[in-house]
């Protein structure tokens, strides 16, 4: 029998562990994944190793940490727009959504109609958007090289339809307290609606030639199940948590800009498993696109900017606090703000989707096996820059 | 009274607490029927807390510290959310307590909401609140940072200007 030794020294050198975790047993080893960027994120992971079974896994974020949080306090309300979008290039527009909703909430700043169906549509484009990226990253990560170039390439028509919409491919900074910047240009609904064809058709062949491709399926079905009760026991979100059947989504249960005008539905799938995760992404985006084809039919005319919030530094932002969220495509993104009634926010705290859906990780990777890692810790969605903010 | 529980259910779970934990409760708001806010004091935090467990508020959705500098105090706020209600769905509970700045403890939640692990590791970090019996308090997001905890009032941000040059 192998006799337990201390290889902490050694531990000691690649990451701060606590006692218990840098003890080693004689058949163990510890491998560190990351954190060079892989296509995975600027993150580590620390796998305690026996054989190829993984018996402790110790997530160590932390390689992107930008202060956003510090930032953000040191910087007007207006400038916080761009800043609160910089931790998430994929998804952009669902973190500055739930900026201005606070905001908006605190001061009781009113939102003309039409700026919360331009607002719909901008968010929906970001998550069609970040699900592709998710579709494009996890594809390649399970060997499937052709889903990596069809989502990077259908993404970019939605980088267009951004573009055209808020000037942006990218990092839109479109949305401020009381409305959005631009509005919808003459063109616009043809294009869009004539990409979403395309897209609809498009996404079944993604069904054909990935969801129902039987090694992806044997590589995903019954892999990292994630169990209900310890869904809520994690405090999980968006995508993670509608994977293990709990159907919890911002958009239906605290409602915003226009989704509760709008007819749609919330894909929940109650196996847990990664491939459930990956289907909720897959059935969002076929939602995602029903959301915008009712948004722009039913565009109503109208001003777009609240007079209140206006293009300049000081806003009427009240003193006192308030805790936001809105969905974001990889879950809920909660914004606390502590305002004295300056121009520059007190206390700014984000609670960013992917720092809730860390504690999931070592627990699903505890158990598995090395060669199962990519498809659970991918079905995650995990977003480094996102969870250190 | 029938009415008002279903209108409400918030403002049903704070009245209850009030009459079975109001020796603890130093201030309640109730902004509207989505939000919340509960101060308690530091020593019935746990207590409370327990108490909403029971009422339905299984997951916490964030734990932030805030800085009162003027006054010497931080403030600790567990933002509490529920899943297995759906009467409470779209309710977001503030859990809030005042600490005494030069002696920044108090009692960790982990025990109660697992999913508060990682944010109070945070908060630890970056205010030096030690939250006593929480596992971990280690390092998470920052590395080798000898400095003073960096979102505290007194440690300023640093301008490029005020670079050095090597």
């Amino acid at each position: 029998m192998g006799s337990s030794i201390n290889k902490k020294e050694l531990v000691k050198k690649i990451e701060q562990l606590t006692e218990a975790e840098a003890i080693v047993t004689e058949n163990e080893m510890i491998v560190s994944i990351g954190p060079q960027h892989s296509g995975a994120g600027h993150f580590r992971i620390i796998l305690k190793l026996d054989g190829d079974i993984i018996v402790d896994a110790i997530p160590d974020p932390g390689f992107v940490h930008r202060s956003y949080e510090k930032l953000a306090e040191n910087m007007t309300y207006i400038h916080n727009v761009p800043l609160a979008e910089k931790p998430n290039h994929a998804d952009p527009a669902n973190l500055v959504m739930g900026y201005v909703r606070t905001v908006e909430e605190l001061s009781g700043i009113e939102v003309p109609e039409r700026a919360q169906y331009i607002r719909t549509i901008v968010c929906e484009i970001n998550r069609i958007m970040s699900h592709l990226y998710f579709f494009g990253i996890f594809g390649i990560f399970l060997n499937h090289s052709t889903m990596f170039m069809w989502a990077t390439g259908d993404r970019d028509l939605f980088a267009d339809l951004n573009q055209m919409l808020t000037g942006a491919r990218i990092t839109q900074a479109f949305f401020l307290a009381g409305g959005v910047y631009r509005d919808v240009p003459q063109e616009f609904k043809e294009k869009a609606l004539k990409t979403l064809d395309y897209f609809e058709r498009h996404l079944d062949d993604y069904e054909k030639i990935f969801m129902e491709n039987p090694i992806l399926q044997e590589r995903t079905i019954g892999i990292g199940v994630l169990r209900p009760e310890d869904a809520i026991k994690l405090g999980v979100v968006g995508p993670v948590l509608r994977g293990s059947g709990i159907k919890h989504d911002v958009r239906k249960d605290d409602p915003y800009a226009a989704y509760d005008k709008i007819d749609f539905e919330i894909p929940s799938f109650k196996e847990g498993d990664s491939y459930s995760r990956v289907m909720v992404r897959f059935r969002e985006m076929q939602e995602s696109i029903k959301i915008i084809r009712q948004a722009l039919k039913d565009l109503p005319p109208g001003p777009i900017r609240n007079p209140e919030g206006r293009l300049v530094p000081r806003w009427p932002v009240k003193s006192g606090e308030y805790y936001s969220r809105a969905e974001a495509a990889r879950g809920e993104v909660g914004f606390y703000l502590v305002s004295d009634g300056t121009e520059k926010p007190y206390r700014l705290k984000m609670a960013s989707p992917s720092f809730r859906n860390l504690p999931a990780i070592p627990f699903l990777l505890r158990g598995a096996t090395l060669a199962d890692l990519p498809a659970i810790y991918m079905s995650i969605d995990y977003w480094g820059p996102e969870a250190d903010r | 009274m029938s009415q008002l529980q279903q209108i409400n259910p918030l403002q049903n779970i704070i009245e209850k607490m009030i009459s079975t934990l109001g020796d603890i409760i130093v201030d309640k708001s109730i902004p509207n029927t989505k939000r919340a806010t509960i101060v308690v004091k530091p020593e019935g935090l746990e207590k409370a807390a327990q108490f909403l467990k029971n009422e339905g508020f299984d997951v916490v959705a964030s734990v932030s510290g805030v800085d009162y500098i003027k006054e010497k105090k931080f403030a600790v706020v567990y933002h509490l959310l529920s899943r297995t209600k759906p009467e409470l769905k779209s309710v977001i509970l503030a859990l809030k307590t005042y600490i005494d700045r030069d002696k920044p403890e108090v009692t960790t939640l982990v025990h109660i909401w697992e999913s508060a692990l990682y944010h109070e590791r945070e908060t630890h970090e970056m205010y030096a609140i030690v939250f006593k019996g929480h596992p971990n308090l280690g390092p998470l997001l920052l590395e080798d940072w000898a400095g003073p905890p960096p979102l505290r009032k007194d440690y300023g941000v640093r301008r490029e200007e005020q670079w050095e040059v090597a």
